[in-house]
């Protein structure tokens, strides 16, 4: 019996080969799979006239939670976010879990927390103007 | 004569299985770009933050005596994450989130003599600066 496997344009290749290329594809799949859970999204409220709107996507990744901010327009200087206790309401002042600061409308981190601790209530997502003008809030939106 | 492809020739299953790994790593690694950059010589200064939960820059002024390239380590010993970003005057930050017990290095060349204030982004109360030309805690 030959040991030797054929690929579909004829050729043949080594077993042990074979095998590895298998391992391989099944733990590339596996590591796509990790980061590719369905995203809950919600739209970001524009504050303070800011003209800033967008979007927070959310997506599991092993039981931690990627977020993706996307704000419009993007052309704005980097833009501190965080994940705030309270609601844009009432927002607490110390952030739960910092984002990355979004830069030419983008931002993206994986925070310590599931999708549904997330979701369970009382968080909300800030987007501050800038570096230098914190305290000025240009779009928020409760997670829920 | 066949020739046994592991022993006898260029392995053409050692490319594929490189691509295979490669491949592999790429689907793995993070999508965040890494910055290299030469840290230019200069007056290295060191920044902390005060232990536990307590929201401050350690010390919170720092300075040098003329105006040369600076390297700033900011060292997060804080169990909250930190960052520490010139606001007015200097365009240098580190990482948006230095995790607790982890630092990072940013180098910078101040334009003028002058007072240049910095925050922690994520916690806007923690603020100090730095003086270029001044007398606060020098760098070496």
């Amino acid at each position: 019996m030959s040991l030797w496997i054929r690929t579909l344009s004829g050729r043949r290749i080594a077993p042990i080969l074979s095998v590895a290329v298998i391992v391989a594809a099944t733990i590339f799949a596996a590591c796509q799979a990790a980061t590719a859970g369905p995203p809950r999204t919600i739209a970001l409220e524009t504050l303070n006239d800011s003209g800033v709107t967008g979007t927070v996507a959310f997506s599991d990744v092993g039981g931690r939670t990627r977020v993706d901010v996307t704000v419009d327009p993007a052309d704005n200087p980097d833009m501190p976010a965080h994940i705030h206790p309270g609601t844009c309401d009432n927002l607490t002042p110390q952030p739960k879990f910092p984002l990355e600061n979004v830069r030419n409308g983008n931002s993206t981190t994986v925070v310590p927390a599931s999708i549904d601790e997330l979701f369970a209530g009382d968080l909300a997502v800030n987007i501050h103007k800038s570096n230098d003008d914190l305290k000025t809030y240009t779009a928020c939106v409760d997670i829920r | 004569m066949r020739r046994h492809p592991l022993t006898d020739r260029p392995s053409r299953g050692g490319a594929t299985l490189g691509l295979a790994l490669a491949l592999l790593s790429a689907a793995c690694q993070s999508a965040d770009p890494v910055a290299v950059s030469a840290p230019p010589v200069g007056v290295r200064i060191a920044v902390g933050t005060a232990p536990g939960e307590t929201l401050a820059f350690d010390p919170a002024e720092i300075a040098v005596g003329s105006v040369v390239p600076v390297t700033v380590t900011f060292r997060n010993h804080s169990s909250v994450a930190h960052n520490l970003t010139f606001t007015d005057g200097l365009s240098a930050a580190t990482r948006t989130i230095v995790e607790p017990g982890t630092f990072d290095e940013l180098h910078l060349l101040p334009p003028s003599a002058g007072s240049y204030p910095f925050v922690c982004t994520i916690h806007s109360e923690m603020a100090g600066r730095l003086v270029v030309g001044g007398s606060a805690a020098q760098g070496s």
